[in-house]
């Protein structure tokens, strides 16, 4: 009888593994798996970093094409078969070159635009955001969590030192002759955020520091040459915000329009292809001429229910394209939006919550 | 090598104590139907009770892991002794509410409770109540209830307990057991002190093609010990006064996940609480009477050293609680009562201290109109600060439809709901005053079965339930339009289905023993509302929850030996609200075998179990690599004297 349970045990052991074990040898993968894939090829068209949400490693970049009105994601991940890392945040072009700062990551990656494969990882660094090539030779990295800002040899990508910019640095504008430098954070080197640190990229030294608001977070140059800065007020709403223009000769202020509000938190100051008007979101979208002395209350187009995050201008035509990243848990959407019929005219699905975009002429 | 047979020496030496062995003597068929029968009114509910055989093999392990094996509760887990949240019936983390010995343990700040920080040999009965029967406890688990609960060892007048684990992660555990009666004085202490460096190899599946490179499991570490004190005083032969204290201090650090750089400095996290509890029970007669207090003050404390970061919570809960029951008759039982939770709030992330006052007044009624049909009525008053109230209703029924008692349909509906978390409120910046609790009702309907053959010394359980839930006003943090941080809203309508299917049989034969619990879940979380335009959310499941999930553990008991073989199957979760990605499915297999010798009043016995024995790569949350094969070496000492 003894005998006869221990025969019925084992078998139902046996059975119950046989059962269990069957299943566990179909699949090898263990990671995060997507079903996107890219036909990506190098042609004129707008590429959207995909922020993806911090630590969930899911950033991703898209590539769309205006004229066929096609687009490829998982542009990197497809082709490298590797994730592009956590919080991708800003996108630069050299030489048939892209290269992406990859905040959380500490990392840039250099790819080869022909086919987007992997150049160059260039890592241990405490936290990329802007990238700025410039006509010397060299690349400048701005850094979040540090007030060295990290130089590349745009030769080999190589690391060639850093430069202490004194304060945490963000958005970057270069004009030919020098580098403005938004000092964006204050959280982790702790300094003053309302000022932009104007940067000779020759000697590689601070040659000025042009006060602005607080939390300047976009930089752009108008169609005479001139600077704007769009400064948030602060994330806690400390300030009123201000758009900021600045003279690059005189590397002074020439003028500041304070917001109509406080609580409020205006970013991604874009400029159009004419280099005349200026346009921010804040909720929704707001648009204005470089001649305006006063902030526009009306906006050109209304949140509606969108969560908007980003901004860019065809520098070609003038359509006006942004992101809303809906839950920031799925596929956020690209509106294209026609600013002559002022109509949508294309939308289209990329990556998780998507931010910074680009246009790329090869 | 050198130093392992030392560790192993060393090991030997130290005296431990036994799980295994106390199923031959304490476990008997009988028992198990017993409490069946004696369980009052919450028998009235769907709920899942871990019998003492089941308590005895899992006691080794955390509540994260345990809730992993015999539930069908979903484990989130970043890793071993990392965060574990749970998601029962599809719900979210801080919809489960956990109750050591009745009083919510949820943090007030974060709603939840990490799994990872309760082991199980500090517990002896733990307790779900699934999805809407939880009114019957406590509000707010919108998923169900979990009761850890202590239980008085009125048996034997001196029994110590020593154990001692090493695993193969660098890690060792022990922990020590005393109870002690004299007269009318029983004083039960426990101590454990657990710490592991987590050392593990794993495949870096964000470097390129496969084969992927093979990396070490670098500051993971984590260390827990503490204290379990319960003492109960007969008074006399109607009061009993009870005194219960569970003292811990928990420190872990943070691991990256693999996307994220590699930083010099990691981020840690470190916890203590003191939770105390004050009881007195009168029953004579038909009358029972029950009056608790609890006082718990606790502190948690997160650091980024790289960030210069410091988040430090401090949290008191003052707790009132008296409930009187009535035995009208055999058939019909009421109680009521009033429960006073007092929050106080102290945060590094908020601007000021806050105070929550949750009041809830409570009656149920049990009744059995007919031998067949068993019926109870729950009704929970609740008021938190100055809100309205809310009425909570429960109803629920068990119907015989097989003599005696062997296959009873049972049906329950209920409306719940859950009160935002202190962080959700006043979290700076981003908490949103103004938001409205979740709500929602359930419904379910289930079998089960129970054949009993005491010729053939079989036991048969088998049960299926289909529950439909829905929750409105879901809570969903995302950043905010008017400013760069995140804040939370009360957005998303989820509507939850599934099905629950378990299995156990019990076989016995003169000096052995065979066990075998299995568990399938099937769960349909599904987003209901469309909230942006292009919201391709609407119907999908929910992140983090899988559809299908089971488990299986085989025991089987032969003279002194133990064998058993646990399985669990994770299935497919995805990560993306709009089901676009998704981690893939795993199975993990766990094997122990333990003996037993019996020495005079003294019993010792050893074991080795292997986790995860076919060495599977896989990740529980995306980018956190778990360990593959883990070792544990178990030895453990039992006196007693009757």
């Amino acid at each position: 009888m003894e005998k006869k349970l221990i025969h019925y045990l084992g078998k139902i052991l046996v059975l119950f593994l046989i059962v269990s074990l069957s299943g566990s040898c179909e699949d090898d993968e263990f990671g995060e798996e997507h079903n996107d894939s890219s036909t990506y090829t190098q042609e004129e068209g707008l590429f959207i970093i995909n922020e993806g949400n911090y630590s969930s490693g899911n950033g991703s970049l898209s590539f769309y094409n205006p004229a066929d009105k096609t687009v490829s994601n998982e542009v990197f991940y497809s082709v490298n078969e590797r994730p592009l890392g956590d919080i991708p945040f800003q996108i630069e072009f050299l030489n048939d070159h892209a290269i992406i700062s990859i905040n959380n990551a500490g990392k840039v990656e250099v790819v080869d635009l022909s086919d987007f494969s992997s150049v160059k990882t260039i890592t241990g660094l405490s936290s990329p955001r802007h990238i700025q090539s410039t006509s010397s030779g060299k690349i400048f990295i701005s850094d979040l969590e540090s007030s060295n800002m990290h130089v590349i040899s745009s030769n080999n990508y190589e690391y060639t030192g850093n430069l202490d910019a004194g304060k945490s640095t963000g958005a970057m504008l270069y004009n030919e002759d020098l580098i403005f430098a938004c000092n964006w954070s204050e959280f982790y080197v702790n300094k003053p955020n309302n000022t932009v640190t104007v940067i000779d990229p020759l000697s590689e030294t601070v040659i000025q520091i042009i006060p602005v608001a607080k939390e300047p977070n976009s930089i752009v140059m108008d169609k005479n040459d001139n600077i704007w800065v769009l400064s948030s007020g602060g994330y806690n709403h400390d300030e009123v915000p201000a758009l900021t223009l600045i003279d690059p000769d005189q590397l002074a202020v020439l003028q500041s329009i304070p917001f109509p509000q406080q609580e409020i938190s205006p970013e991604d100051l874009t400029i159009n292809e004419h280099g005349d008007s200026l346009f921010f979101t804040n909720k929704g979208i707001y648009g204005m001429s470089i001649n305006d002395t006063v902030i526009p209350t009306q906006e050109y187009i209304k949140k509606a229910n969108r969560n908007i995050n980003s901004l860019a201008i065809d520098p070609d035509n003038g359509d006006l394209y942004f992101s809303n990243a809906l839950d920031y848990q799925q596929k956020g959407w690209i509106i294209r939006y026609n600013r002559n019929t002022q109509s949508v005219c294309d939308s289209f699905r990329v990556g998780i919550n998507p931010g910074a975009m680009k246009f790329y002429t090869p | 090598m050198k130093r392992i047979s030392i560790i192993i020496l060393t090991f030997f030496a130290i005296i431990a104590s036994s799980e295994a062995q106390e199923k031959q003597d304490t476990i008997t068929l009988e028992a198990v139907s017993i409490q069946e029968q004696r369980s009052s009114q919450m028998n009235g509910v769907n709920r899942q009770r871990m019998d003492s055989l089941d308590m005895q093999l899992i006691k080794p392990l955390s509540l994260s892991a345990t809730l992993a094996s015999h539930s069908p509760v979903f484990i989130k887990s970043y890793g071993q002794g990392a965060l574990s949240t749970s998601s029962f019936r599809g719900a979210g983390a801080s919809h489960t509410q956990v109750l050591w010995n009745g009083v919510n343990i949820n943090s007030p700040t974060l709603g939840q409770t990490d799994f990872s920080l309760i082991p199980m040999n500090i517990m002896d009965q733990l307790t779900l109540l699934k999805g809407g029967n939880s009114i019957f406890s406590t509000s707010g688990g919108l998923g169900g209830a979990i009761h850890l609960d202590n239980k008085a060892n009125w048996n034997d007048t001196l029994t110590i307990y020593v154990n001692q684990k090493i695993s193969s992660l660098k890690g060792s555990e022990t922990s020590v057991e005393n109870n002690f009666i004299t007269g009318k004085l029983l004083i039960n202490t426990r101590l454990f002190h657990i710490q592991s460096e987590n050392e593990y190899t794993y495949k870096n599946n964000t470097k390129g093609k496969p084969p992927y490179p093979e990396e070490t499991q670098k500051n993971a570490a984590y260390r827990q010990s503490g204290l379990m004190e319960n003492i109960h005083y007969k008074i006399d032969r109607n009061n009993t006064l009870s005194a219960r204290i569970w003292a811990q201090s928990n420190f872990r650090e943070l691991p990256r996940p693999l996307t994220v750089k590699d930083m010099k400095r990691n981020e840690e996290q470190s916890n203590e609480f003191v939770r105390t509890q004050l009881s007195w029970e009168n029953q004579k007669g038909k009358d029972h009477i029950f009056i608790r207090t609890a006082w718990f003050d606790e502190s948690y404390t997160y650091k980024n050293p790289v960030a210069g970061l410091q988040t430090t919570n401090k949290s008191r809960l003052f707790s009132s609680h008296a409930a009187y029951k009535y035995y009208i008759s055999s058939d019909a039982t009421i109680e009521t009562g009033l429960n006073s939770d007092l929050y106080n709030v102290r945060s590094s992330g908020y601007e000021d201290n806050f105070t929550r006052n949750h009041l809830s007044a409570f009656t149920s009624f049990m009744y059995r109109p007919w031998t067949r049909l068993q019926t109870l009525w729950v009704v929970r008053a609740e008021k938190i600060n100055n809100k309205k109230i809310n009425i909570l209703p429960s109803a629920s029924l068990k119907f015989s439809l097989l003599k005696p008692s062997r296959l009873i349909w049972m049906a329950n509906f209920s409306r719940n709901y859950h009160y935002p978390t202190m962080n959700d409120k006043y979290w700076n910046p981003g908490g949103n005053p103004g938001l409205e609790a979740e709500y929602g009702n359930s419904y379910e309907t289930g079998l089960q079965y129970k054949k009993q053959n005491k010729q053939k010394n079989l036991l048969l359980e088998a049960s299926a339930t289909y529950y439909y839930s829905s929750i409105h006003n879901w809570i969903l943090w995302q950043p905010d339009s008017i400013a760069s941080y995140w804040t939370p809203s009360n957005l998303k309508k989820v509507h939850s289905q599934g099905i629950e299917t378990g299995l156990t049989i019990t076989k016995k034969y003169k000096n052995s023993m065979f066990r075998l619990n299995t568990q399938y879940t099937y769960t349909s979380t599904k987003n209901a509302e469309k909230l942006y335009p292009g919201d391709a959310s609407v119907g999908k499941q929910l992140i983090y929850v899988p559809k299908h999930s089971g488990n299986v553990m085989a025991f089987v008991n032969y003279k002194q030996w133990d064998l058993i073989y646990k399985y669990n199957y994770t299935g497919k979760r995805y990560t993306t609200s709009d089901n676009s990605r998704y981690m893939p499915d795993f199975m993990l297999h766990d094997l122990e075998i333990g003996k037993t010798w019996e020495l005079n009043k003294a019993k010792l016995s050893t074991s080795i179990r292997v986790d995860n024995i076919l060495n599977t790569d896989y990740q529980s949350v995306a980018w956190y690599p778990m360990p593959g094969r883990v070792f544990h070496l178990k030895l453990g000492l039992k006196w007693k004297r009757n």
